[in-house]
Formats: structure tokens, sequence, C-alpha cells
């Protein structure tokens, strides 16, 4: 299992939009790619946000002390042994605090499609050893995935 | 805590006393429909869907799986003849109530019902998901059922207004078969069935609508009275803000050359 955080060197990115269509995707039940494109049945949980000459992909920041956490009635929202904040999406009753206590803005709930989307990280990809699709697909190198050592997490527990 | 063996669908299986049948059948990936059942929620036993035959002390009965805690070894079928029998019976009862709609559609579909009661056009199921998330989970207690036999529905307070509502909009989110409905007017945001009628909090950058007033309260509450800013911001501009903080810590002043 790989370990770590997604880093963004925010002055790479160019908003091509390939992390969003590869984030949808990879999460999505679809396997065939064309079949996804015309028809999503998910939504990316990471998003190019750009403001004047701001570009960012905006994504769960996987907060120490995650506000959502704390506020969600269900536990459906829980921070894992990895400290990756994960949702049992069978557990979410589309309440909406969440969407009210991030500071960033993060969760999205489609009401519609009764959908709950929030970057988990890719953490069944990281569990066989592979990076987070955003990071994988982004042609310019603006998402970087910051792997935390042994060593490392010795220091952090200390 | 202690161990039974029980059998479903021919397979043994040890599993810890008090779990439901129809988590056992979820874990061991053996599909049984469910309407009134939500997994953060205490099962309520509505729909009756859910149904399967069991066997104890040689006896065989019926139960419904999702709120049948097992107590000794059974054996348990949850697939056979004469629950499919009952299950279409429960879906043509259904369907004659509210008709094709949502997941009793998607159900009956599966299970290719034809209806012999015909094809009603009522608004409810009285599967109690939306009364029972409001008052356990959100506990706010705004809807409950009213009215007694082919009269009972889902109602607010006398019929009238949902006046404790504070418009979360979770009972529209499980909703079954889509009756609840949220439409966000302007300033206001109206929850069909329930008549709820919120007013919305302005977003202090944007100025767009987007949260209700009462729903900002109630979590201010939640979390003993801290008034918060990003409580009054709605999700673009939250986002925005941390971009704009993110850049002033740049060198380049986040430009794209
Ligand atoms: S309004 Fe919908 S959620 Fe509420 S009891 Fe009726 S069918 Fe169930
Ligand atoms: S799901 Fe068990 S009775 Fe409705």
């Amino acid at each position: 299992m790989k370990k770590g955080k997604i880093l963004i060197d925010f002055e790479r990115c160019f908003a091509c939009k390939t992390c969003e269509i590869e984030c949808a995707f990879s999460h999505s039940q679809e396997k065939d790619f064309f079949q996804f494109i015309e028809n999503p049945d998910r939504m990316p949980s990471v998003r190019i946000k750009k403001i004047g000459q701001y570009i960012t992909p905006l994504r769960c920041l996987h907060c120490d002390f995650p506000s959502c956490v704390v506020i969600c009635p269900t536990k459906a929202l829980k921070k894992d042994e990895n400290k990756i904040i994960i949702i049992e999406n069978e557990k979410c009753v589309g309440c909406g605090m969440c969407v009210v206590v991030c500071p960033y803005g993060v969760p999205h709930i489609n009401r519609d499609k009764k959908i709950y989307t929030k970057c988990d990280l890719c953490i069944e990809r990281l569990k066989d050893g592979q990076l987070p699709a955003c990071v994988l697909s982004c042609p310019n190198k603006a998402l970087k995935f910051f792997e935390f050592e042994e060593k490392n997490e010795k220091v952090r527990s200390r | 805590m202690e161990n039974v063996e029980i059998i479903i669908d021919g397979v043994r299986k040890v599993v810890p006393k008090r779990i439901t049948i129809l988590k056992v059948a979820q874990e061991l990936k053996i599909e049984i429909p469910t309407l009134c059942y939500h997994p953060a929620i205490e099962p309520y036993g509505a729909c009756r869907l859910c149904t399967v035959e069991i066997e104890k002390n040689n006896r065989k009965m019926f139960v419904t799986s999702c709120n049948y805690p097992i107590e000794n070894e059974i054996k348990i079928e949850t697939n056979n003849e004469n629950v499919i029998k009952i299950r279409k019976l429960i879906l043509e009862l259904l369907i004659a109530k509210v008709g094709y709609k949502g997941k009793v559609k998607e159900i009956a579909e599966k299970y290719n019902v034809e209806p012999r009661f015909g094809v009603g056009d009522d608004d409810c199921i009285l599967c109690g998901l939306c009364v029972n998330v409001c008052k356990e989970i959100i506990g706010v207690n705004a809807i409950s059922f009213s009215s007694r036999g082919i009269n009972r529905d889902v109602s607010p307070p006398f019929g009238k207004e949902a006046v404790d509502c504070i418009g979360c909009g979770a009972c529209a989110f499980l909703c079954p078969i889509g009756t609840i409905k949220i439409e966000d007017l302007n300033e206001k945001r109206i929850i069909t069935k329930i008549n709820a009628n919120l007013e919305l909090e302005k977003c202090k950058i944007c100025g767009k609508y987007f949260v209700p007033k009462k729903f900002i309260e109630y979590i201010k509450n939640k979390i003993g009275n801290v008034e918060l800013d990003v409580f009054l911001i709605c999700d673009e501009c939250k986002g925005e803000n941390y971009i704009k903080r993110l850049a002033s810590f740049s060198l380049t002043g986040g430009k794209n050359e």
C-alpha cells in the first residue's frame, strides 16, 4: 500500500481537465471509456478552478482535524488508519452538513442522481501500489504524489 | 461475542449472534431487494420486500430479513420459489398503490411483475424512510405519519406547514420513489410533499442564495454555538478563497507563464 498526499504545483496547471475525466472514470461503474464519456454515471471529485490568472485542481485536502467527519450524523465519513478521509456511500443520507462545514467547498451532493462525491485519494489504487488517477494522468505534472517514507511516519508520530 | 452457525442458501456460515439476516446476505453478496431499509437507520420493516424463508426447529416461516436478528441455528432460503412468489405479490400491491415509480419500478422490472390489481397513482409507499431519518439521524422530527388505515400518509404537523423543518433535504435524498422534491427559487427553498418553505441564506461573497438559514442555525447549535465564517459562504466561493490564499504563498503570484 502506498501512503502519502497529493501535492499541487499549481503554476503548472493549464486547465486541460484530464484529471477531472480520469478521476470520474476511475471511480465509475462503467468500464468502457467511450460509453462513460457519453453517459457519465459519476462526477469528478477533483475540479479545476480558475480565478483570474490562477488555475488550480481543487480536491479534498484530507485535513488532520476534519470538520466534515465531526459533523457527519451517520458516521458515513471517517478517517481511516492511513489518515485518508473516506465515505461509506451506503450510509450517506444526503443531509449536506459536510458541504456547509467544509472550509474549502470540496464535498458535492448530487440530489438527482443520489451520489456523493469526494476525493478518497484513490484508495483502491493505492492498495494495489498504483498512483492516484489524477496524479498519473496529469500531462504537465502539476499534481504530484508525495510518498511518506517509513522513517517519516515515525518522525510524524513522535 | 457469541457465534451461531447458520445455513444460508445451502452455505454453512458462522455468524455473530443477533446480526440480521440481511447483513449476512449482503456480506455474502446475496441480493435481497429492499425498499425501507437504510444502513444508517434502525430497520423499520414496513415494505416486507426483503422477505426470506427460514426453517427453525423444523418449522418453516417467512420473516423480513432486514429486522430479523439471528438467535439460534436456522436454515435460510433467500431466493426460492415461495419467496419470489411473495415478493411478486408485494410488488403487485405496491404498483396498485403508486404505479411504476423510482425504485419500485426498478425492482418490479427485475422480477417481471404483471400487475393484476391495476396501476395506481398515489405518491407514497409508507416506507417511513423520510420520517425516520428526520427523527433518528437529524433529530428534528419535522414530519410524521398521520391518520390510520388507507388514509395513512406522511405529513407535517396538522397537515399544514413543516415549521420545524431545517431544510437539509435528507428525506428527499432517501425517498425511494422520488416523491419529496427540493426546489430552490431565489431566496426560498420549497420542499414538496412535506410542505416546507424555508428562507435561504445569501453567500457573503457572490450573493447567491445557497443554504437554508435554519440549517446553518442547526449546525451552529450542533457544534456548540460557534459562529464560523465558512457557514455563510457558498462552496464555489470557498474553493476560490482557498486558491487565492494558496496563490499568496507562491513566488510568482500564481502566474501561468
Ligand atoms: S414520502 Fe417517500 S420516503 Fe416518505 S414514507 Fe412515502 S415513500 Fe417513503
Ligand atoms: S426492507 Fe425489510 S421490510 Fe422493507
